[in-house]
């Protein structure tokens, strides 16, 4: 189903010519795929998971370290999402929308469950991120650093290890702004929080990962 | 921390920002011009872009395969549970407990209402116009008992202004007890001051509290309480208002308090004093005669009282019946000893305890209480051979007037 949603959407998505990558264009799509979900259609849902599970995903697993854990509470965002559909008045991103519910709802956990447990990436159960690693080094095909699949694996677990170290408030932002790539308003909006606080965080964090990371960085 | 420490820690703070282009061009210009100028900035900047080199550079996490199949699977799962309990009417739902919680207010503002208005009606007095309808029924029949005290002849007690008529009427204003719903509570004793207090001990006991004088109206509304009026120095008025439940153990406290007492509870009557002697007595209304004598109360004007109180007296059988009787007094006879005659008394009076006047509304919430100590001479049992006889016992009479007893 989510190959086929997931070829759904390309195809909608090529409708829109060059301007289908645009953040209007995004935008646009979204706005009618929400509308399509309002009305029931589960097709359109379908198609908005396929368009944000991976970025989601990607999101929920560096901020609880646990591949389980990110699979369950990212399909929970999404559920949750549908949930409060009707709530969602456009006033931001559904992006950005959809990232505070999967982020409130990690923190959340995370509470629930004390400190975070960053499992190597040796342990069978990141076997699949590797795999997926190599794969898209491979192909080519969504890594825009390139420097990223050469990073030994030694490299990226102390990286993630003094990422999951840090505390929740600065783990956030250094995710949406480093992995995720959000600007700083965009992430004021997720963490419903001014940009200058997000600014003056981000230095922080960054500071503490520096001195965490100090015979990395040299 | 100076003014350049200050202007340090802010330049480090924006080198994140300038990292990652947020800073505008002015602020950016200047920034750099001030890492040009200082190697510790510049060593800073340079560190944190390596950091943030590392953080980029991790992989991407994907999503497991069958990630959105899941998904969906769940929601539609879900949709289907809600199709079955009718959840979407959830949002729906939120307004039905607004509905319910404003309903609830209500009630209670209701409730708050009808408690002041039973409260004014117990404490402040009926309507001028009631109240003036009343104290002309008591013009007409002036109840000596409730403003001069029940016992003439005792020596030590002032007797009162026997005048009657316009000046009874603030008394009779402030007296409820012609109001059919007052619960009249009578109690003789031959020690004022004992008695007081222990109706205020067993007030207090019933969570009912004084009314100070300098108490507001207000506060007296939010609680049960009660207030005191000496009327002479041989009577002594307690207005109560208290609660259904704080009623049922106030009765039988108070009947408690009235078994303990050496003087008769019973209430003479003046009528009968003349004709037939000392010894009579009206009770719920009725005339009974110490002796043979049956005769009616003047206050009372139906006809088959009498007989009513010789049907009592017929049906008597035990203390332990009079319970059934209703309001039916109990005729008490020459045969039981004098401690048999306190028990039945005392079983009597606590199971009159839960009789109440027929005219009060059942769905009353505050229940005005009128309790009236009445000083009453004591006499030895062998001065006073007219209690040998048969007698009765009442705990609640009616809530018309009374005569003022005359036992000379």
């Amino acid at each position: 189903m989510a190959d086929r949603a997931s070829k759904t959407l390309v195809d909608n998505l090529g409708d829109g010519g060059d301007e289908s990558g645009s953040p209007q264009a995004i935008a646009f799509a979204d706005a009618a795929l929400i509308e399509r979900c309002r009305s029931g259609d589960m097709q359109a849902f379908a198609l908005l998971v396929a368009k944000y599970q991976d970025r989601v995903f990607n999101m929920v697993f560096r901020l609880c370290g646990n591949r389980a854990d990110a699979e369950e509470l990212a399909q929970e965002a999404f559920l949750k999402a549908l949930a409060k559909l009707r709530q969602f008045r456009g006033q931001s991103g559904f992006y950005t929308w959809l990232f505070r519910i999967a982020a409130n709802l990690t923190i959340s956990h995370r509470r629930r469950r004390g400190r975070i447990r960053f499992h190597s990436l040796d342990g069978p159960e990141d076997c699949g991120e590797r795999a997926g690693l190599l794969t898209a080094a491979a192909a080519g095909r969504r890594e825009p650093n390139p420097q990223a699949a050469a990073m030994s694996a030694e490299t990226a677990q102390r990286v993630n290890k003094a990422i999951a170290e840090l505390d929740d408030e600065y783990r956030l932002v250094v995710v949406l702004r480093d992995i995720e790539e959000m600007n700083y308003a965009q992430i004021a909006d997720v963490l419903n929080v001014p940009a200058g606080t997000v600014k003056s965080r981000l230095h922080r964090a960054r500071r503490i990962l520096s001195k965490k990371l100090q015979y990395l960085v040299g | 921390m100076n003014e350049r420490e200050k202007t340090n820690e802010h330049l480090h703070e924006q080198l994140s920002a300038y990292l990652d282009g947020e800073l505008d061009a002015r602020a950016a210009a200047r920034l750099e011009q001030a890492v040009q100028a200082d190697a510790e900035l510049a060593a800073e900047l340079t560190r944190l872009r390596a950091t943030r080199k590392l953080v980029r550079g991790l992989a991407r996490a994907e999503a497991p395969n069958g990630f959105a199949d899941d998904v969906l699977a769940q929601a539609e799962r879900q949709q289907l549970i809600r199709a079955g309990t009718h959840e979407p009417e959830a949002r729906s739902m939120r307004w039905v407990r607004l509905l319910a919680t404003a309903a609830m207010l209500l009630i209670v503002c209701g409730a708050g209402v009808t408690i002041v208005v039973s409260l004014r009606q117990a404490t402040v007095g009926r309507h001028p116009a009631e109240s003036g309808k009343d104290a002309d029924k008591l013009a007409q029949a002036p109840d000596e008992a409730e403003r001069g005290g029940t016992v003439e002849n005792l020596s030590a007690t002032p007797k009162p202004a026997p005048e009657a008529g316009p000046a009874e009427k603030p008394i009779a204003r402030r007296h409820s007890e012609e109001s059919p719903d007052v619960e009249n509570v009578v109690i003789y004793t031959d020690d004022l001051h004992v008695a007081r207090r222990e109706v205020e001990l067993v007030l207090a006991c019933n969570s009912i509290q004084p009314l100070t004088p300098g108490a507001t109206h207000l506060s007296y509304k939010m609680a049960y309480a009660y207030e005191v009026e000496e009327i002479n120095p041989t009577q002594v008025k307690y207005r109560v208002s208290a609660s259904a439940k704080q009623m049922s153990r106030l009765n039988s406290d108070l009947n408690l308090i009235r078994s303990r007492q050496r003087v008769s509870q019973l209430q003479p009557s003046p009528k009968l004093a003349d004709s037939a002697g000392a010894g009579g007595v009206v009770a719920a209304g009725k005339v009974f005669v110490a002796g043979t004598t049956v005769a009616e109360s003047p206050l009372v004007p139906e006809k088959k009282q009498a007989a009513d109180a010789l049907q009592a007296k017929k049906s008597y059988r035990g203390a332990g019946e009079a319970a059934s009787l209703n309001d039916k007094p109990m005729l008490k006879g020459a045969g039981p000893s004098k401690l048999e005659s306190r028990k039945r008394m005392r079983r009597f009076v606590v199971a009159s305890a839960v009789t109440q006047p027929a005219s009060r509304p059942a769905t009353a919430r505050v229940r005005p209480i009128l309790i009236t100590l009445n000083l009453r001479k004591y006499e030895p049992a062998t001065s006073r051979p007219a209690r040998a006889g048969p007698t009765t016992q009442t705990t609640t009479q009616t809530t018309k007037p009374t005569s003022r007893p005359s036992e000379d």
